[in-house]
């Protein structure tokens, strides 16, 4: 059944950073817009309660709300956590993000003609850098332009930068030792009030992903600016489930359903496919029929293909001095040192974040320890505040093996195949790491820290994630190895696109959010020309 | 290998499993006491409820001992009281640990301290001179004293020491100022910086 209403001339499925902003985009100009979310709408008036229950209670706040509709298997060497960082609901992963705002370096660009290594994208950081500019504004980004390694930019910071806390300063010294560049960190977060949002407070809950004034950016205040336009309707719990063709092989409905699995088809002229770099591959996967036997879009057969991730290693240290740490819920200094280093064609590139919030809380110790009373309190002030941590964010070559496939036997909630992860880590990734650790070890060794605590051998295959999805329907020139040209027209099918993480052709180092956004008001502009 | 061949075999095994078990018996009966001496498990068959006056008094007491902050952050009697009454009136089994806990402080306070005074009637001295002759102390990360305090104390003892002490410290440590109270923080992790960019700042170490 069609639920009642005009159609729109573009729908955009899903209501993350990407289809926030081009709701808005298109919305502010004119253009009619439907936004289909699959997950629930969150009262932002919540968050503050929100953050207590977790603070006192640990009650986490993003659980997902239908873990049976989130349902998804691994077949790789590593078993991939897609649901430890993915949320479903307006405002999608920017709910519960750290809010790392970067531009990409220029290199990470043009990854083959530099370095013989994967593919070049189809866009060049000259072409996107304008929409870098437009997207900080959007976003609210905080920063200073004290990076002697970013790339040219030709307007500075909307906002101005959370100062260096004191942990930086005494990581400083070590760094100045050995000639690493400390640098500010850039957010969206509000260092001063910004678009009607209020300043950080320094709740310092962002670690726990949750800013209970939403001082921090989340797409849900484009979501709310499109529907002031009296242009954008959002249609939340949409589960789309299959996106139709017509002969002519264009898109000319897709079939969501709610929550009671009743089935509703939506209209539109033009679609954009924003699910994030899982599931927007997956529907298309899911979207097969006789035009488009191995899915929509996908004559190359790329869909689902190269998913990438940053991955993470750390090591942590035990100062002399005490750092006086959990004031503040981020990190404000990093290092792009080794965001474009020499050795790039043999090993990964890799930034440096500076990490305050670490070593044991009063509470961590009052849950573990035998003692009480006073010796619990000498306990207490002996162990606290000595720890710091150095994190290296890596990137990660793409890789047709690391792929999400269609799952043949487990079903989700409305009898869909579940996405399938196939995932592994090579070679150039675990010597980027290695690196990345030996580099790190050097600034401690410098600061003559008291103690490693985490460190050596065991730091170097120690991996964590960034929860940055991305790859899975890449853009390029050539038809027959991309999903997308360079305006995130799918090749294949005229009034499709696809926007988000999903059409990156490399990882890169740095958080992948600001170059979504930019992205996607690029694609906003070029879909507004087609529509109007 | 021939039948014969194999019965024979088959019976010297049986006939070795047999006086294996024979001669290990105690020793296997107390590998099964041992092993439900260290299962720590909360009675949900006993009721739900709210300590006696008396009861709570000797909690409130308990928590003056072991919070060192108790009075002068978030940890109080009134939050104390509260958070009891919550937990033995919606958590099987709690009630019972909790009264368990209150008679053996009772119970130590009589044995250890001369006169017949209850461990709330004692002084915060005395009531912690009850509290060490119960529990041993170590400090978090002390894995093998822990353990060895687990396996070798009475197990009325680790309830205590895990259902009791340890459910207090965490929640006053969790869902109030007591534990940052210690280290000298006015705010931290929930609680906004009166002043945002305090954290750039080193605080004044006042111990």
């Amino acid at each position: 059944m069609s639920e009642n209403r005009d159609i729109p001339d573009v729908c955009i499925i899903g209501a993350g950073l990407a289809g926030g902003i081009m709701a808005y985009e298109l919305a502010s100009i004119g253009v009619k817009v439907v936004i289909l979310e699959a997950g629930p709408r969150y009262d932002p008036n919540t968050r503050f309660s929100s953050m207590e229950k977790y603070v006192l209670n640990g009650k986490y706040p993003w659980l997902s709300d239908n873990p049976e509709r989130d349902v998804y298997t691994n077949a790789g060497e590593i078993d991939y956590p897609l649901n430890a960082s993915r949320l479903k609901a307006v405002g999608g992963s920017t709910l519960h993000w750290g809010g790392g705002a970067i531009r990409r370096h220029n290199t990470d660009f043009k990854m083959k003609s530099l370095y013989s290594l994967a593919d070049d994208w189809p866009i060049s950081y000259e072409e996107i850098e304008p929409y870098y500019g437009k997207a900080e504004i959007a976003l609210g980004v905080a920063g200073i332009a004290d990076n002697p390694f970013a790339s040219y930019r030709s307007t500075d910071f909307p906002l101005p930068p959370f100062p260096f806390n004191y942990g930086d300063r005494v990581m400083k010294k070590g760094c100045d030792k050995v000639g690493i560049v400390m640098h500010h960190a850039s957010w969206a977060r509000n260092s001063i009030p910004y678009q009607n949002r209020p300043a950080c407070q320094a709740f310092a809950t962002c670690g726990i992903h949750i800013c209970p004034i939403v001082a921090q950016y989340t797409s849900e205040g484009h979501i709310r600016l499109a529907e002031k336009t009296g242009n954008a309707e959002i249609i939340p719990n949409a589960n789309v489930l299959r996106i139709n063709t017509d002969k002519s092989r264009r898109v000319i409905s897709v079939t969501y359903a709610k929550p009671d699995k009743t089935e509703y088809e939506q209209r539109a002229r033009v679609f954009v496919l924003a699910a994030h770099a899982v599931e927007s591959s997956r529907l298309l996967l899911l979207s097969k029929s006789g035009q488009f036997p191995d899915g929509l879009a996908n004559s190359s057969g790329m869909v689902g293909k190269n998913f990438m991730e940053n991955i993470y290693v750390w090591v942590e240290a035990k100062l002399k001095e005490r750092v006086f740490p959990y004031r503040i819920g981020f990190h404000t200094a990093e290092s792009h040192q080794f965001c474009a280093p020499k050795k790039r064609d043999e090993m990964a590139a890799f930034k440096i974040e500076f990490e305050n919030n670490v070593g044991p809380k009063p509470l961590d110790i009052a849950s573990d320890t035998g003692n009480w009373g006073t010796a619990l309190e000498k306990e207490v002030r002996e162990s606290f505040g000595w720890f710091v941590a150095i994190n290296a964010e890596l990137e990660q070559l793409p890789d047709e093996k690391n792929s999400i496939t269609l799952d043949p036997l487990v079903k989700d909630y409305f009898g869909n195949p579940a996405p399938r992860i196939t995932y592994s880590i090579s070679n150039y990734e675990k010597e980027g790491a290695k690196r990345a650790v030996d580099i790190i070890e050097k600034i401690f060794d410098a600061l003559e820290v008291a103690e490693i605590i985490h460190g050596g051998t065991e730091a170097k295959k120690d991996f964590s994630f960034g929860w940055h999805h991305m790859g899975t329907c890449r853009m390029g020139t050539n038809p027959e190895r991309s999903v997308v040209d360079p305006n995130l027209r799918a090749h294949d099918v005229d009034n499709l696109f696809i926007v988000g993480s999903s059409v990156f052709v490399t990882g890169g180092p740095v958080q992948p959010s600001l170059t979504i956004a930019a992205l996607a008001i690029r694609a906003a502009e070029y879909i507004s020309k087609k529509v109007r | 290998m021939n039948r014969r061949r194999f019965l024979i075999v088959f019976t010297g095994l049986a006939i070795t499993g047999v006086a294996l078990l024979f001669v290990l018996r105690k020793r296997l009966y107390n590998l099964k006491k041992l092993i439900a001496h260290l299962r720590l498990q909360l009675d949900e068959d006993s009721p739900l409820g709210i300590l006696s006056e008396e009861e709570m008094k000797t909690i409130v007491a308990l928590s003056e001992v072991l919070i060192p902050t108790f009075g002068k952050s978030g940890t109080n009697e009134e939050f104390i009281r509260n958070y009891v009454n919550f937990k033995t009136n919606n958590v099987k089994g709690y009630l019972k640990e909790y009264r368990n806990g209150v008679k053996l402080l009772d119970e130590t306070s009589k044995k250890v301290i001369s006169g017949d005074r209850k461990f709330y009637e004692l002084n915060l001295p005395k009531r912690d001179k009850v509290l060490s002759s119960i529990l041993w102390r170590y400090r978090s990360g002390e894995i093998i004293k822990c353990r060895l305090e687990r396996v070798l104390l009475p197990k009325r003892k680790i309830e205590f020491r895990y259902f009791v002490v340890r459910d207090i410290l965490k929640v006053s440590f969790q869902q109030t100022s007591a534990g940052w109270a210690i280290v000298g923080y006015s705010h931290y992790p929930g609680v906004p910086a009166a002043d945002p960019r305090d954290y750039t700042k080193p605080l004044p170490l006042t111990y």
